[in-house]
């Protein structure tokens, strides 16, 4: 093994999903990022906590110039010049922010190559197959794409804004955290819902929402707020708050439904096969008891008049060797270990000679051998 | 004091189009001009680590993941780990040996919570964590290693039978090198012509039904928030993400780089570090050439009506200078960037384009009248403090405009109209252009001449709070 590594390619190939809440970045072939950081910077001492909520274009470039320095000097310490680059993003990501962010890496940081890797096709690198339905559960919404023999279904894609801040927002609305600073209630709320909540049983779920207690009752927990004032979250808040994800909205659309939906406008003979291999990808799906969850709802589903003639009876869902929140960038990690990221980079020189950006291949070369 | 260091009342406009304070700015001596953190270029000088200041070279610290092979954080709280030490005797009759372990000092965390034995040297080889699916991740890599090697190959076949068999420039274009350095170390070659191509086989994972449900005591128990890590926490170790306190590593220092900075457009260092001290070799700053401006005096701003404004010019070179103001002109404000043309050797390469000029969209929201003609300030003099002589001719000094003068500093009289229609508690936002003296001792070749004196001009926007 010694061997291969030392005719690996001698530029060195930076993998980065920036992600609407967190940033994951690292090196190709590595195993894990070297950081996960919140996807924020600043600008002339004001900081920017939303790089994907910048309205006009100048500020987009500026944040994001900002943002790959930190990540290359502070991070990476090597300088971005004659590096690959690969970026690995949702297809649904906005056209403006990848452009600006090619131009920020070609130009301003003068990369050698750069290709943009669907997150939703990347994942299933992490588990050596070529067809799943992917849902990624991030922080703004939740997408689903499925993908089949390494290609995006892409009529077949679903979004909703049913994810983290979704989450938080219950969390805001139903504990009082006082008169803070909109990002400190932010933070906190986030705290919460990562160390005390979790997802509860479809049944529990069910009683809880008529108003009635359900035994064993769920502990309440004391939590301090900047160390001076102590709430009591209640056990009830602690086990709901993440039932926002599975509630139908007036489409009758949840992230339940979004998954039945789209197995529904499959092609028959890969509906079996969509159900057998479902992804969670996103640092939300990695709340406690989600993926249970997730199964006894879709399970639960099937039993409507709607779906009950798809023929499934099962669910199964894939487990990658890797935390949930990093899948897709191991995924991308994985592809630039290989000759096919020389492939489908886009160069320096083709950037500055057509000024454009190219999308995903579509016909990206299969990963089975037939 | 924070807020203080964000007022902008006084910002300087780069060369690039943005806005800055004069200490965030540099100075181009080449192209004499301003240049600003987005209009140099950043490279890496050296590693170093920000403890115990170890230089490492840059192989080195890629070897080390860019960390410090000595220096451990707490996973806690993230400041240095003390190493702590204690005698034990291990039998009655050996001598006692010392042993060591790692303490915060900050949180009290030790080594222990995490159960990782003491010791016996202060250096230490505390455990590194291994990831728990290296062997997996690693399958996959070869696998898809493999694969996409063998359409290559399968590619070149069929090109083959077009071009007949020299297919180098296939393994140029693929970095097929390694193929041919792996059949010189004489490993088995993979066979060229695709056939017996063998790809490393993988298992493709195995999707669940039984999913891990909750387990039973995830709703009684008691939660002890001390217990849970923050995804800070957790992620400071991606790899590992513990939820329990208990479980968090030390985490080897994350090491640091210093930068030397050069002007993108001529490709002069505008800042170089020194090797292995803090000091710098080259340290062009705007702060060290731009006379520096204050204001010291400001009228009550009233909408329509002209007050007076004094600003303090304060200049930091060690040769004296002279200014010259002019309105700000907002039509031609996004011309004329680049002030001077580079020849000779400030040539380094072809003269660059900034990466994209930032066009400034600047709104004034009233009028000034700046001093006229010329206004000399003297040169800094560190004695000057115990020294009444000033050797700047002040015949010239018009008293309208010349407020007071002392040593390198002079204050000069500026009136200001805010517009008609301003609302109270509105910053009135006001530019003018300030021309100083630059003596140009840099030996240009086209230009052997002795040093000649350019005259630079900076846009300088003042944002004047009205609230009174
Ligand atoms: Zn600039
Ligand atoms: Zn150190
Ligand atoms: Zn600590
Ligand atoms: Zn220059």
């Amino acid at each position: 093994m010694k061997i291969e590594s030392d005719f690996l390619p001698e530029k060195q190939c930076i993998v980065i999903d920036i992600g609407t809440k967190y940033t994951k970045f690292g090196f190709a072939t590595e195993h894990s990022p070297r950081c996960i950081i919140p996807t924020c910077c600043e600008i002339d001492g004001t900081s920017i906590p939303d790089i994907y909520k910048c309205k006009d274009e100048q500020t987009l470039m500026l944040a994001l110039t900002n943002f790959i320095h930190m990540l290359f000097y502070k991070y990476a310490l090597v300088a971005p010049k004659d590096k690959k680059v690969i970026i690995v993003e949702s297809l649904l990501s906005p056209t403006i922010f990848k452009e600006i962010l090619a131009k920020v890496l070609f130009i301003t940081y003068e990369v050698t190559s750069l290709c943009f890797v669907p997150s939703h096709c990347a994942s299933l690198f992490t588990l050596g197959i070529s067809t799943g339905l992917v849902l990624d559960v991030g922080y703004k919404e939740v997408i689903l794409i499925p993908v089949c023999e390494g290609v995006p279904i892409l009529r077949l894609w679903q979004a909703m804004p049913l994810a983290g801040q979704a989450v938080e927002n219950q969390i805001k609305t139903r504990i009082d955290i006082g008169q803070l600073s909109d990002e400190s209630i932010d933070s906190i709320a986030e705290d919460i819902k990562a160390r005390c909540c979790f997802v509860t049983t479809l049944k529990r779920s069910k009683i809880l929402a008529t108003g009635q207690s359900v035994e064993p009752k769920t502990s309440d927990v004391e939590y301090h707020i900047n160390g001076e004032r102590s709430i009591t979250i209640s056990g009830d808040i602690r086990e709901t708050v993440h039932d926002v994800l599975f509630e139908e909205n007036i489409d009758e659309m949840s992230i339940t439904t979004m998954i039945l939906e789209t197995i529904i406008n499959s092609n028959v003979d890969i509906r079996l096969k969509l159900a057998e291999n479902i992804v969670l990808i996103g640092g939300t799906v990695m709340a406690k008891g989600f993926m249970s969850r997730l199964k006894e709802e879709l399970v639960e589903k099937l039993k409507c008049s709607k779906y009950n003639n798809l023929k499934i009876t099962k669910f199964k869902f894939h487990v990658a060797p890797a935390y949930e929140n990093y899948i897709a960038w191991l995924g991308g990690s994985i592809f630039g270990s290989t000759n096919n990221l020389n492939i489908v980079s886009q160069t320096r020189e083709n950037y500055i000679n057509e000024n454009y950006v190219p999308d995903w291949p579509t016909t990206f070369t299969r990963q089975k051998t037939e | 004091m924070a807020s203080y260091m964000f007022q902008k009342t006084i910002t300087s406009i780069c060369t690039c189009g943005l806005q800055k304070l004069l200490p965030d700015l540099f100075f181009c001596r080449h192209c004499i001009t301003l240049r600003c953190d987005f209009c140099v270029s950043h490279e890496i000088d050296t590693t170093y680590c920000p403890h115990c200041f170890e230089n490492l070279s840059s192989t080195e610290a890629k070897h080390k993941k860019n960390r410090c092979a000595s220096c451990l954080e707490c996973p806690r709280c993230f400041n240095t780990l003390s190493t702590r030490s204690y005698s034990r005797t291990p039998e009655p009759k050996k001598p006692p040996q010392k042993m060591y372990y790692l303490l915060c000092l900050f949180c009290n965390w030790r080594s222990h919570e995490p159960n990782i034995p003491d010791q016996p040297t202060s250096s230490g080889n505390w455990p590194v964590n291994k990831n728990p699916d290296d062997g997996r991740i690693l399958d996959l890599i070869n696998y898809y290693k493999s694969v996409t090697l063998k359409e290559v190959f399968d590619k070149q076949k069929r090109n083959t039978k077009h071009y007949g068999r020299n297919y180098m420039h296939f393994l140029e274009k693929f970095g097929l090198n390694a193929m041919m350095a792996r059949k010189k170390v004489g490993f088995p070659n993979f066979h060229t012509d695709g056939t017996g191509f063998s790809t490393s086989e993988i298992n493709p994972a195995e999707a669940i039904e039984n999913v891990p449900e909750l387990s039973a005591n995830t709703f009684e128990d008691i939660l002890d928030l001390k217990q849970i890590s923050t995804l800070e926490q957790r992620f400071a170790t991606p790899e590992l993400q513990a939820e329990n306190t208990d479980d968090l590593f030390p985490i080897r220092k994350h090491l640091r780089v210093k930068h030397s900075l050069r002007c993108r457009v001529c490709e002069h260092n505008v800042v170089k570090p020194e090797y292995n001290a803090v000091k710098f070799k080259i340290k062009h700053l705007a702060y060290y050439y731009v006379p520096e401006i204050k204001i010291i005096k400001c009228e009550p701003l009233l909408a329509g009506k002209w007050s007076s404004l004094v600003l303090k010019l304060c200049n930091p070179s060690q040769a004296s200078t002279a200014v010259r103001f002019e309105k700000l002109d907002l039509n031609a404000i996004n011309i004329i960037r680049e002030p001077r043309q580079l020849e000779g050797e400030d040539l380094i390469s072809t003269p660059k384009q900034l990466p994209e000029p930032i066009p400034i969209v600047l709104e004034l929201q009233g009028d000034i009248i700046v001093p006229e003609g010329e206004i000399k300030i003297a040169a800094r003099d560190d004695t000057a403090e115990y020294d009444d002589t000033n050797e700047v001719n002040t015949d010239n000094d018009d008293p309208k405009y010349v407020y007071w003068r002392k040593g390198n500093k002079v204050a000069l009289k500026f009136e200001v109209k805010p517009n008609e229609n301003i609302k109270k508690n509105e910053n009135v936002q006001l530019g003018f252009v300030m021309h100083f003296m630059y003596s140009d001792t840099m030996l240009h070749v086209i230009n052997p001449k002795q040093p000649q004196t350019v005259l630079v001009p900076i846009k300088i926007v003042l944002n004047l709070p009205n609230s009174f």
